[in-house]
């Protein structure tokens, strides 16, 4: 006899591997590296603090160390859905919850300071209006 | 002839203009004056509350020792049961000023507790939680003064209104600090407000709501200097209105250069 479809158990060992790869994909963020020993790299997306690009590499900055990718910002963007990025400025995407304060550098732009890095990032005035607008 | 023509339109437009140019003006530095006569008055009594907060600290002061000596004789005479009664009383008096002076500067504490001592004359209940001091946003003293004073004013008065046709009402004033942002946010209850005034609030000076004011435009600057000082510091101010609420909320981003004590 030929079985079709799952049994019980079976169907709530597929639900279960389903959660935990949500889970997964939640929490961590696949960039593709610029080593040639290791092509893909994971890291927790509440370790990053922001992202920028600059040229032709995008630098990720976390509480650890810092990584270097191809990949642009907009692609990047795509993986970080939650609330908790936010696209300060066209070179960079933050994470909300290491903003510590800002400084203006510009008449139109501010540096953004962050908890645990001493690097900076940029948000121009329109974002700036965008992120109280949004968060809070 | 059409020279003398051309002449006399060209200095009729230029005095048309010029009235013009005039009166938008007038109508500015009257504004500005408004604002600042404003800003004047919460100085003032700011500094008159302040002075009667320092009072009642030097008499607490003054106090200590006619305590400490109640205290010991309660002691010594093992009545226990008053002694936990006037330990209660008296640390309740106490707190009462301690919780307003935690981490806030003068200018915030007389504020706090000028509003708090209002509120309990007039039936209003008042609850303060304050992640972070008043005395913190990150502005100048004058600009704290102008922003908080003009907030807790308003709600002051739309609460007391309130309690006199419903015998209680509510002012709830929250801080905290969240991503580089200063966040305030002052709640109360109010009257029904009418819509034209609803859609004008922080906008322009609206009338003011006090009954027989006779200079009623003093009272509704207070809206106009709360949204120019928000505006001044880059910041962003929006109100939710839900009868019976009224909910302000200021967020002021943190900068640098303005980070005072505390943040």
């Amino acid at each position: 006899m030929i079985r079709v479809g799952l049994v019980d158990d079976e169907r709530l060992d597929l639900e279960k591997m389903v959660a935990i790869m949500k889970q997964i994909e939640g929490v961590e963020m696949v960039f593709a590296t610029q080593s040639s020993e290791e092509a893909y790299r994971e890291i927790k997306k509440n370790e990053i603090i922001f992202i920028e690009r600059t040229g032709r590499t995008t630098t990720i900055v976390t509480t650890g160390e810092k990584y270097t990718t191809y990949q642009t910002l907009n692609e990047l963007e795509k993986k970080l859905v939650e609330r908790d990025f936010f696209r300060s400025h066209r070179s960079f995407i933050i994470n909300i919850h290491y903003v510590k304060n800002f400084s203006l550098y510009t008449k139109h732009s501010y540096l953004v300071s962050f908890y645990q890095t001493k690097d900076t990032a940029m948000m121009s005035k329109e974002k700036m209006e965008e992120f109280q607008a949004k968060y809070f | 002839m059409l020279m003398d023509n051309l002449l006399i339109g060209l200095a009729f437009a230029l005095l048309v203009s010029s009235l013009g140019w005039f009166i938008l003006q007038t109508i500015r530095w009257r504004k500005r004056a408004r604002a600042l006569e404003h800003t004047n008055r919460l100085l003032l009594d700011q500094q008159i509350h302040m002075e009667q907060m320092i009072n009642e600290i030097r008499s607490e002061r003054h106090d200590f020792i006619k305590h400490m000596r109640v205290i010991e004789n309660l002691a010594r005479q093992q009545e226990r049961g008053i002694l936990d009664q006037y330990l209660d009383e008296l640390n309740g008096e106490l707190q009462r000023i301690n919780v307003l002076n935690r981490g806030e500067k003068a200018h915030m504490a007389s504020l706090l507790k000028h509003v708090l001592e209002a509120c309990r004359h007039d039936h209003v209940q008042v609850r303060y939680e304050l992640e972070v001091p008043l005395s913190a946003l990150p502005m100048g003293l004058v600009d704290q003064t102008k922003l908080v004073g003009n907030l807790l004013e308003n709600a002051l008065e739309a609460a007391c209104r309130y309690a006199q046709q419903h015998h209680q009402a509510q002012i709830e004033v929250f801080t905290s600090v969240r991503s580089g942002l200063y966040l305030l946010e002052v709640r109360n209850s109010t009257l029904p407000i009418p819509r034209e005034i609803v859609d004008a609030l922080f906008k322009q000076p609206v009338p003011s709501s006090k009954a027989g004011s006779a200079n009623g435009w003093k009272h509704g600057i207070g809206t106009h200097v709360i949204a120019e000082t928000v505006k001044k510091h880059q910041g962003t101010l929006d109100f939710r209105y839900q009868f019976p609420w009224m909910t302000v909320k200021v967020k002021i981003p943190l900068f640098q250069s303005m980070i005072h004590n505390g943040v």
